[in-house]
């Protein structure tokens, strides 16, 4: 699982390029960094609860459905 | 359904993918349950806020009885808390997993967790967050029960402990 995932910067994504080419399992869904997620672990509410619509919260569901699906 | 999430270095969101994974499941409609297996007790933090520090039934409570002598024990359900989200339950962490899971592995109780989580209903989905620098292994196959789905958590030698045993071999030749 890809975790802390940022987008926009160039070594993430050629670490997880790495990985996958020495043929380890990675999964399609990377979860993006965010602050949010500070919040989340502060108030003691996970994210579908905390805010359902907040980017995190979608991949952390499109994560979800990856694994059970 | 049963997940574990592990990783061998702490702080990277093991307990964070863990509980948000359970909390999907619960909000989804089913009955789910999370073990905070870490002493740190991160993941029941995250769910219970202050209460995770109220004394209660436990994963000490729970381990405990399988290291005492008792005529009936438990089941797992008993030392569940209710989070205040709907359908999760976790077992709670205590500081003293620590040791307690230190005994329990080296007297091969470890693979009670196993049958334990048989015990569960079938549809009830489980997620594990076990204790950071162990690791869980697949093995082979249970020597006992000579399944080959069994986990076995076993302690990771501590970082340099190879290479020093090296460096002391080369010392003596």
């Amino acid at each position: 699982m890809v975790n802390q995932f940022q987008q926009r910067a160039k070594l993430p994504r050629q670490l997880v390029d790495e990985l996958r080419s020495e043929g380890h399992p990675v999964l399609d869904t990377f979860l993006s960094s965010s602050v949010k997620i500070r919040e989340s672990h502060s108030l003691a509410r996970p994210m579908i609860p905390l805010d359902p619509t907040h980017k995190l919260s979608r991949e952390l569901e499109a994560l979800y459905d990856a694994l059970d699906g | 359904m049963r997940r574990v999430v592990f990783n061998q270095k702490g702080g990277v969101g093991k307990s964070t993918i863990a509980c948000n994974l359970a909390a999907i499941s619960a909000a989804r409609g089913r009955e789910t349950v999370i073990l905070d297996l870490d002493p740190k007790g991160n993941s029941s933090r995250y769910l219970l806020g202050d209460k995770a520090e109220e004394p209660g039934e436990d994963g000490a409570a729970f381990f405990g009885q399988m290291l005492s002598f008792s005529f009936r024990e438990q089941p797992l359900e008993a030392f569940l808390r209710p989070t205040p989200f709907e359908r999760l339950r976790i077992l709670s962490s205590n500081p003293e997993l620590d040791e307690l899971e230190s005994k329990l592995e080296s007297r091969y109780k470890m693979m009670k967790l196993r049958e334990v989580l048989q015990g569960l209903p079938d549809d009830t989905a489980v997620y594990i967050d076990p204790p950071g620098f162990r690791f869980l292994q697949p093995i082979g196959a249970d020597r006992r029960t000579n399944r080959p789905d069994s986990l076995r958590v076993r302690r990771l030698p501590p970082a340099g402990a190879l290479q020093s045993a090296r460096e002391r071999r080369r010392g003596e030749v």
